[in-house]
């Protein structure tokens, strides 16, 4: 068992953990029964994709399979965040605290109800 | 048997179960999601087999633009709205007995 | 004291809402929404009644259906019989042949003399088989105008009450431009998206990336860039019309300099393209301004998709 034994061991049983927790996420995307589930599930799996080209690239020797892994982070969170805006159901509306005004001139907050 | 081969073995099943679960999803937004899964566990396939080019495709085409332009026209045929019409009108129940009042789907 | 205290009892047990007063309940909108679907109807009936479409009584649209059902699983097992056949046919990996041996080995040893690329496949797509790749492009420009053939509204074929009800009575969505923090975030994440598809793209020839990888970046970097600031600010910097007449340059140029090289070399004379030095930029010949035709191809391609499937325009 050379150096380099050892490091390929380290190397692969790591990437074997990884994607079993890659593995875990994809099941939770199928079945997760709300929308948060699935969106949360497809970060967290690009996250993990990330983490385990890195690994792979060291690995294999080769320097510039990292490219790969700095798109995939620029462009997954752009993904994510684009996915969540856009099922939002609704928009927000002025909070109701006394001595609050709307923008017509009436007061918001337990002035209003009365 | 190789660690190698333990790797190649379990991404290969990963990729026939998202394969497969596309098909028997409910809603279309489900589908694009999953889609989305099985183009991220093929790019880890073509790093492992050292081909920077198709990996760096892979990961702009699946993540970017199939994900983003399936997610905007579903937006624009407005498949969510309908969806959850008929849910709504097929369960008869209103939306205070959630507990988060109807603010964020379920099922 | 002992408010505080319960505040934080109540949080910790999670029965405190901290959005309880902030967000809408659903009334108010789903009050609106019913509005809008009644107007909707009401356009929807207008517009219907002027034109004469005849339906389908029911025992046509059953008997139209299971034609239908039949014709298309039909069709599919014809074309997974035909493509797993085709896979089949195909030389075995790793075994000796000719494909494998001869033409493989000239690619190999004498890919960096005769191309003056370091990246091999660079110099398969772009010099040896670059006959494919003009086919390719050709692909990807019919795709963009069947496209648009199918979906460009023009006002011929626009019922503008139709438009309106799919376009602007869109009250219940969030507004995606409007929202500060994608605002922010693309500030930062698409001049870096850009830049990093330039690079990909000018690398070509002496690493990894070529001409689809970077025109690939780059159609995901103007599609995250309209996605976050909307259609005024984008259509400022690359307009569509500007993404049109860009693709349709890059093909000509690709077609007239391959052409030349074609010409030349199928009379055996000799085109006077310099090779380079290998591991500069400004080598392989040719390979660097075909690599940037098909990049932009490529992304003007994905932006003229994304608008067309998004607002029906150029």
């Amino acid at each position: 068992m050379t150096i380099e034994d050892c490091y390929n061991t380290l190397y692969l049983s790591v990437t074997i953990g990884m994607l079993i927790l890659v593995g875990a996420m994809v099941i939770r995307s199928i079945i997760g029964p709300r929308i948060t589930d699935r969106i949360l599930s497809i970060n967290m799996l690009g996250t993990m994709v990330i983490c385990t080209i890195a690994i792979l690239s060291q690995y294999l020797g080769e320097s510039y399979l990292v490219d790969v892994a700095l798109i995939y982070a620029m462009i997954s969170f752009a993904t994510v965040l684009i996915l969540a805006i856009m099922f939002l159901p609704v928009k927000p509306k002025e909070p109701k605290f006394p001595g609050f005004t709307l923008k017509n001139g009436q007061a918001a907050g337990k002035e209003a109800e009365k | 048997m190789a660690l190698t081969d333990v790797v190649k073995i379990i991404l290969l099943v990963l990729l026939v179960v998202c394969a497969i679960a596309v098909n028997f999803t409910k809603t279309l937004l489900q589908a694009v999601i999953v889609f989305m899964s099985y183009s991220s566990v093929m790019c880890i396939i073509w790093v492992l087999m050292e081909s920077p080019d198709l990996a760096i495709t892979e990961a702009a085409v699946g993540a970017g633009i199939s994900g983003v332009l399936f997610l905007l026209t579903l937006r624009r045929i407005r498949s969510e709205d309908d969806r959850r019409e008929e849910e709504r009108r097929a369960s008869g129940k209103s939306d205070k007995d959630e507990p988060d009042g109807g603010k964020f789907e379920s099922r | 004291m002992s408010n505080k205290f319960a505040k934080f009892r109540n949080w910790l047990a999670g029965d405190y809402d901290p959005l309880k007063n902030v967000l809408d309940t659903d009334e108010t909108v789903s009050d609106s929404r019913e509005e809008i679907k009644k107007e909707n109807r009401k356009i929807i009936s207008e517009v219907d009644a002027e034109g004469s479409t005849r339906r389908l009584e029911k025992a046509e649209q059953r008997g139209f259906d299971l034609v239908y059902r039949v014709i298309a699983i039909v069709s599919c097992l014809l074309l997974i019989g035909v493509l797993l056949f085709t896979v089949a046919l195909l030389p075995r990996y790793g075994v000796e042949n000719p494909e494998s041996t001869t033409v493989v080995k000239r690619y190999v040893e004498s890919g960096l003399q005769e191309t003056g690329a370091i990246n091999i496949v660079a110099g398969i797509i772009l010099d040896y088989r670059a006959f494919d790749t003009l086919g390719e492009s050709h692909v990807l420009f019919t795709a963009l105008i069947c496209v648009t053939i199918l979906l460009r509204a023009d006002s011929k074929n626009l019922r503008t009450k139709y438009e309106d009800f799919y376009t602007i009575k869109q009250v219940k969505y969030h507004d995606l431009n409007k929202d500060k923090i994608i605002n922010r975030v693309g500030m930062i994440l698409v001049p870096c998206i850009f830049v990093f598809g330039i690079y990909v793209l000018l690398n070509g020839q002496n690493g990894p990336g070529g001409g689809f990888s970077g025109g690939s970046v780059m159609g995901a970097g103007l599609i995250i860039g309209t996605a976050a600031f909307g259609y005024e600010k984008m259509d400022r910097f690359i307009s569509t019309k500007t993404a049109m007449w860009i693709t349709f340059i890059s093909l000509a140029f690709y077609s007239f300099a391959k052409g030349y090289v074609f010409f030349t070399g199928a009379n055996g004379l000799d085109n006077h393209i310099p090779k380079g030095i290998p591991g500069a930029i400004l080598s392989g010949g040719l390979i660097l301004p075909l690599d940037i035709a098909v990049g932009m191809v490529v992304a003007c391609t994905m932006y003229g998709f994304y608008n067309l499937f998004r607002r029906g325009r150029t």
